[in-house]
C-alpha cells in the first residue's frame, strides 16, 4: 500500500455520497471503494466503453488518479451479498434485485474495472449462521480466491483474500488456514477482514485478529479492516498492525444527519511522552466513543457558529450549526452535503495525523493521548 | 465578452451632491426593438440582464451549494418569504443579520412575498381586504397574513429586491373575482409601500395583475406605474393559459412599463419562454422547473429536453451537452448519469447544476447577441435546434417574435 493507514472511502458507482466534483475539491479523497453490485447490470455498457471509445473506466466514473478498491461486500448497503448453495457464486444485490453472480463474472468485471486492489469474492454468512454455513462460506471464499489469483495473474490487480467467520476464533483460523496457499502467488497482497462490525467487545476483536495474524506470522502481508470504519476501530486496528480501512462512517453519519465532533488531533510533543508506546490493549478502548451532534438542534442565535470552532473544513468555514439545522428541518439535501464534507474532513485529519505519528514512531502514544480526551 | 461602452456610460452619469445612492440602478446598454441588454446594479453587486434567477425557496438550492451557484456565475437568486417566515422565521433572520449572512451568499437575493404559495400550498385559503387567512402546511395552525406582515418579514430577511403582496388568483379566472384581485393588489401595494421600512437598501417591486384581460391589465399597469417603483413584476401568468394570451399579455405589459426600469416576469423559466419573452422586453425570470425536472432526470440541451432515465441513454458516452462547462458535463457522460440517477442523489444535484448553468449561459449569450447586433441570428439558431426533432416551430412563437421584429424562418 502506498501510504498507511489507507482509508478506502465508500462510493456509489464510483461517486462519493452527497459530493459533486466541486465539493470534493476541498477534500483530498484519493481512494474509491467500488461495490460489484453497482456494476452488475452495466457489463454491456462497460464492454462498449472499452471497445468503442477511448474513455477509460476511471475517466467514466471521474476517478482518475485514485486507488480503486473493488469488493463484493459493501457495508453501506445492507445484505448486498448472500449465500448460495451453488458453489460457483453468490447472490448479489443489484438495482434489479438479487442476482446470482458467479466468480467468473466477478473476475470478468474486475478486468473491465481494473482496480489496484480486488477483494476476492466471498460469501457473507448470516450473523447467527450455523457451522455448516460458515464452513461452506469459508471453502467458497478460498476457492474464489484461488480462481481470481489464477485468472487475473496477467493483470496488475493486487488481490486480497476475504476472511469471514465473525469473531469466532475457530472459524477465523479455519478461514485463514484455507487461504494460506495464496501467499505463494505473486499477485497476492493480503486479506480483508470481515466480521469486526459486530458488537463492541474489544477483547473478542483482539483475539479474532490475533489468531489470523498468527497464521500468517512471518509473511509480509497487508490487512484491511472491512466495515464501517469508525474512528475507534481505526485507532485499534492501526495499533494492532492493520494497514487499511474501509470507511463509510462519514457518509453514514451525514445521511443520519449527524456531525462528527472528534477531540483535538494535535498534541504537543511533551504531551505524548507520558504515554506508553506499546500496542493498545482492548481494555483501553472500553466505552470510548467519538462525540457527535444530532440535527436538528434547538435553534438559537448562539448556534450561528461553526460545527467546530477552529475547524478548517469547507462546511465550518462557510456555514453554521444554525444554518445546517435549518436545512435539516426543511428537509433540504444540502444538509447531507455539508455534513458529509465536515465528517470526511475529520477523517482526513485523522489519517494525516496517524501517518505523521507513524513517521515519528509515536503512533501508540498518540492514540493513547487521543483516547484520553474521550 | 465585450460590454458595449458599458463603463463609459456609467462614468458619464453624474451624481448630485448629497444624493443618496439608490438601491437600484438600471442601465440599458443596447437594444433590439423591445429586447434590452442591461446592467442592473443592486446593493450586492451588478447583474447582467436579461437574467434567469435560480430559486432557493427555503434558503437552499436543492443539493446545490451557494458556492456552486457562485461558481456558475449566478449573481441574483430567489428565496421565498412564505417558507422562511416559518423556518427559520423572520425574527431569527433579523437577529443573525439577514438571509445573506445566514446562508453565506455574497450576491443578490430577491424574495417573493408568499402570495402565490399561500393560495397554492395552503388549505383554507381565504382572502379579504385585510389579508389572507390560511392553514399553515407545517403545523396546521390558522395564519392570517396582511401586506404589512409580508413586507415586515421581507424587511427582516433583507433581500435586495422584495415583492409586494398581491391577491393571487388563477390565471384563467375571469369575471368579478379577477377584477377584484387586480384592484385589491393595487390597494395592497399602497399598504406594502407604507409598511416598507428599508427603502434605502431594498427595492419593492409591485406586481402587475389582471390575468389575460387586457383592460384589467391596462388598469393595473396605470395604477402601478403611478407609484414609481424601482422595478416592476409581471405576475399572474404561466398558470395554464393559452400561449397566445400569454405572449400578448407580456407584450402589453412591457410596452407600457417604463423603459428605464427592470421588468421581472414571475414563474417563467422554460428555455423557449425566456428567449421569447426576452425579445418582448422582459429582463428577469424565475422558475423552479430547472431544478425540479432535474430531480426526475431531465436535462436541458440545445435540442430540447433530454430524459436521462431513458434506456437508450445507457450507452451514450457524450456529456449532456457538448461544449457545456458545467461540472456535470466536464466530469461525466450521459451514460454514467443514466445509471447513477437510479442509485445516488448526487446525480440529481449534477443535473440540477447543468440545468441552472444552461439557463444562466443562455441568458448571457442572448444578452451578448443583443449587444453584438445579432439577436435575430441567435434566436433563429436557438429555435431551429430546439425544435429540430419536432420539425416545426409553434405558431405562437413566430407571431410573438414577429411582433418583436424578429423574423423567424420556419424549419
Amino acid at each position: 500500500m502506498k501510504k498507511s493507514p489507507l482509508f478506502i472511502y465508500t462510493t456509489r458507482m464510483g461517486s462519493y455520497y452527497h459530493l459533486t466534483p466541486f465539493n470534493q475539491q476541498a477534500l483530498n479523497l484519493d481512494t474509491c471503494l467500488l461495490s460489484a453490485g453497482d456494476f452488475i447490470q452495466m457489463e454491456n455498457t462497460l464492454k462498449k466503453l472499452q471497445s468503442e471509445t477511448n474513455i477509460s473506466f476511471r475517466q467514466y466514473i471521474n476517478q482518475e488518479g485514485k486507488i480503486l478498491y473493488m469488493t463484493s461486500i459493501d457495508s453501506y448497503k445492507m445484505k448486498c451479498v448472500e449465500g448460495l448453495s451453488n458453489l460457483d457464486g453468490v447472490k448479489i444485490t443489484s438495482l434489479e434485485g438479487k442476482k446470482i453472480f458467479t466468480n467468473q463474472q466477478y473476475n470478468n468485471l474486475a478486468r473491465l474495472i481494473n482496480p489496484e486492489i480486488l477483494v476476492s469474492l466471498t460469501e457473507l454468512p448470516e450473523i447467527q449462521a450455523g457451522n455448516k454455513s460458515l464452513k461452506r462460506s469459508s471453502q467458497k471464499s478460498a476457492r474464489f480466491l484461488k480462481e481470481s489469483l489464477d485468472q487475473l495473474k496477467d493483470t496488475n490487480i493486487g488481490i486480497f483474500g476475504a476472511i469471514q467467520g465473525g469473531l469466532e476464533t475457530d472459524f477465523k483460523i479455519m478461514a485463514a488456514e484455507e487461504q494460506k496457499f495464496a501467499v505463494d502467488y505473486p499477485n497476492f497482497r493480503g486479506f480483508t477482514l470481515y466480521g469486526f462490525n459486530q458488537g463492541s467487545n474489544w477483547q473478542q476483536k483482539e483475539d479474532a485478529l490475533s489468531v489470523v495474524q498468527s497464521v500468517f506470522d512471518g509473511y509480509n502481508l497487508q490487512y484491511i479492516l472491512a466495515g464501517y470504519g469508525d474512528i475507534i476501530s481505526i485507532l485499534w486496528g492501526f495499533s494492532l498492525g492493520i494497514d487499511g480501512f474501509e470507511v463509510e462512517e462519514p457518509f453514514r453519519y451525514a445521511s443520519d444527519l449527524k456531525a462528527l465532533l472528534p477531540p483535538k488531533f494535535d498534541a504537543k510533543k511533551d504531551e505524548l511522552e507520558q504515554f506508553s508506546g506499546d500496542q493498545i490493549n482492548f481494555y483501553e478502548l472500553q466505552d470510548k466513543k467519538i462525540g457527535y451532534m444530532n440535527f436538528p438542534i434547538n435553534s438559537d442565535v448562539k448556534d450561528n457558529v461553526p460545527l467546530i470552532s477552529d475547524c478548517k473544513c469547507f462546511a465550518c468555514q462557510n456555514h453554521t450549526k444554525l444554518y445546517i439545522s435549518h436545512l435539516v428541518e426543511c428537509k433540504e439535501m444540502n444538509a447531507q452535503v455539508l455534513l458529509t464534507i465536515h465528517n470526511t474532513y475529520q477523517y482526513q485529519l485523522l489519517q494525516s495525523k496517524l501517518q505523521e505519528m507513524q513517521n515519528q514512531k509515536q503512533v501508540n502514544q498518540w492514540i493513547r493521548w487521543f483516547l484520553q480526551q474521550l | 465578452m465585450q460590454e458595449l461602452e458599458e463603463y463609459e456610460i456609467i462614468k458619464q452619469k453624474k451624481i448630485k451632491l448629497n444624493e443618496k445612492p439608490r438601491p437600484l440602478e438600471f442601465t440599458v446598454l443596447a437594444t433590439h426593438n423591445f429586447a434590452r441588454a442591461s446592467i442592473l446594479k443592486l446593493p450586492h453587486g451588478e447583474v447582467k440582464t436579461p437574467v434567469y434567477m435560480p430559486v432557493g425557496t427555503k434558503g437552499a438550492m436543492k443539493g446545490v451549494t451557494y458556492q456552486e451557484m457562485d461558481d456558475m456565475g449566478c449573481k441574483l437568486l430567489l428565496a421565498n418569504t412564505y417558507h422562511l417566515a416559518y423556518k427559520p422565521s423572520g425574527d431569527l433572520l433579523e437577529k443573525v443579520g439577514g438571509l445573506h449572512k445566514f446562508v453565506n451568499w455574497k450576491h443578490n437575493i430577491l424574495t417573493d412575498s408568499g402570495g402565490f404559495q399561500m393560495v397554492s400550498l395552503s388549505q383554507l385559503s381565504e382572502v379579504n381586504e385585510d389579508g389572507v387567512t390560511f392553514e399553515s402546511p407545517y403545523d396546521k395552525t390558522i395564519m392570517h397574513l396582511r401586506p404589512e406582515d409580508s413586507i415586515h418579514t421581507q424587511n427582516q430577511i433583507g433581500a435586495d429586491i422584495i415583492m409586494a403582496l398581491d391577491d393571487v388568483v388563477r390565471t384563467t379566472t375571469v369575471g368579478p373575482r379577477m377584477q377584484e384581485a387586480s384592484e385589491r393588489t393595487t390597494r395592497w401595494l399602497d399598504r406594502d409601500i407604507a409598511a416598507h421600512k428599508r427603502k434605502e437598501d431594498q427595492n419593492l417591486f409591485p406586481i402587475v395583475q389582471g390575468g389575460i384581460d387586457p383592460k384589467l391589465r391596462e388598469q393595473s399597469l396605470d395604477d402601478l406605474i403611478q407609484r414609481e417603483a424601482n422595478g416592476y413584476a409581471i405576475g399572474g401568468l404561466a398558470g395554464g393559459e393559452d400561449k397566445v394570451d400569454f405572449w400578448k399579455t407580456v407584450a402589453q405589459c412591457t410596452a407600457k412599463l417604463p423603459n428605464d426600469k427592470p421588468r421581472y416576469l414571475m414563474g417563467v423559466g422554460y428555455p423557449v419562454d425566456v428567449v421569447v419573452c426576452s425579445c418582448l422586453g422582459v429582463d428577469m425570470f424565475d422558475c423552479v422547473f430547472s431544478t425540479r425536472t432535474a430531480r426526475f432526470g431531465t436535462a436541458f440541451t440545445d435540442y430540447g429536453f433530454l430524459k436521462l432515465k431513458n434506456s437508450e441513454i445507457a450507452n451514450v458516452f457524450q456529456p449532456i451537452q457538448q461544449g457545456c462547462q458545467c461540472q456535470a458535463c466536464k466530469s461525466y457522460t450521459q451514460s454514467y448519469l443514466h445509471y447513477l440517477i437510479a442509485k445516488e442523489q448526487v446525480a440529481c444535484h449534477l443535473i440540477s447544476i447543468h440545468n441552472l448553468n444552461y439557463l444562466i449561459q443562455l441568458m448571457l449569450n442572448l444578452r451578448q447577441s443583443i449587444i453584438d447586433g445579432k439577436l435575430i441570428e441567435f434566436v433563429n439558431q436557438f429555435l431551429k435546434k430546439w425544435y429540430q426533432k419536432e420539425g416545426q416551430i409553434p405558431q405562437w412563437i413566430i407571431e410573438a417574435l414577429d411582433y418583436a421584429k424578429i423574423p423567424i424562418q420556419q424549419i
